[in-house]
């Protein structure tokens, strides 16, 4: 069973992506409020998700700032980055994100990303 | 709020796919599930005028406006799913490169998500044609989207081309989208016009956009 990190700072947004997720068979492994906490998270743990889904816009340390912090720790690393900002898309790849979601997003497409990457 | 658009949006979703659902209910949340659709590109829309007034908008190189044009009718039959809609293509040239490529595929989904709101009919047919036109000796590109079965609104062609767009606030706030795609079309030296189809009959709205270099 393919595993999910979700980071954004919204608790309703989180609640989404794990309802969503986990009714498509994926488990949640991990949830982080910000960037640093997600960083922070993703160092601890000794099994890392197979994706983790990133916000950009959260305080204390944005997402491109925060992909590229783990990306730095594990280059293997497959992070889909989401947000309604498009102009940031290049940034996010640039730090190392896998894939860019534009929000607001069809469900469908959310979860097609996340099959490409890694079958529930 | 765009979270807030977003949880709405994927929660109704969730209820359309769910299996033993009864068809009333599920066109009920597909109705709604376009409104929300709507609503967050109205959102963006915003978001890219208030950037034009800081003069700081990113209008983008050249595009290819027929592909544009299909990737918008793509995604408008995606943001209401519950309307049925026909894109009849009457393509001149394999390549119709404009200026503005940051701002056309929005200029067009806007235009596409209005005039579709204000077809009432169950099927919607539009008529889609891109032809090259010199415009005070400029070279552009020349969009006509026509529903033949929609008679001409006189008000809100005069709204678009007139005066009375900005006297009219009522007009205003219910046509956000066209003014919208009015707006950004100016922002990048072209227009927005409404008229009778060549016919006769129904509307065609005709977007002209400077012409440009692909990239």
């Amino acid at each position: 069973m393919s595993t999910v990190m979700i980071v954004d700072d919204e608790m309703f947004i989180v609640e989404l992506y794990r309802d969503i997720l986990q009714l498509r068979g994926y488990t949640v492994v991990g949830t982080a409020f910000d960037g640093e906490e997600a960083v922070r998270r993703y160092s601890a743990s000794p099994e890392k998700p197979d994706v983790i889904l990133m916000d950009h816009r959260m305080p204390v340390m944005n997402g491109v700032e925060a992909t590229r912090e783990i990306i730095r720790m594990n280059p293997k690393q497959k992070v889909i980055f989401v947000s309604a900002d498009v102009l940031v898309e290049r940034e996010a790849r640039e730090a190392g994100a896998a894939e860019f979601l534009p929000k607001p997003f069809r469900m469908d497409d959310l979860l097609e990303k996340i099959e490409k990457i890694a079958p529930p | 709020m765009l979270n807030s658009n977003q949880a709405v949006l994927s929660y109704l979703e969730l209820i359309i796919s769910s299996p033993g659902m009864d068809p009333r209910t599920k066109k009920y949340a597909q109705k709604a599930a376009s409104h929300i659709r709507a609503c967050a590109v109205l959102i963006d829309n915003v978001k890219r005028m208030t950037a034009a007034r800081r003069g700081d908008l990113v209008t983008g190189g050249g595009l290819d406006l027929t592909k544009a044009m299909r990737v918008a009718a793509d995604k408008v039959t995606q943001i209401l799913p519950d309307r049925r809609v026909e894109f009849r293509f009457h393509p001149s040239h394999d390549e119709t490169i404009v200026l503005g490529g940051g701002i056309v595929p929005d200029v067009l989904l806007n235009l596409l998500i209005n005039i579709i709101q204000l077809d009432q009919g169950d099927d919607v047919i539009l008529k889609v044609e891109v032809t090259p036109v010199r415009e005070h000796g400029v070279a552009c590109w020349r969009l006509a989207i026509s529903d033949e079965r929609l008679p001409l609104n006189q008000a809100l062609a005069e709204g678009i081309s007139g005066e009375g767009w900005t006297q009219d606030r009522s007009r205003i706030v219910k046509m956000t989208g066209l003014v919208f795609a009015k707006l950004m079309a100016e922002n990048i030296g072209g227009s927005l016009t409404l008229g009778q189809c060549s016919g006769g009959k129904g509307s065609t709205y005709v977007l002209m956009l400077k012409g440009g270099e692909s990239e």
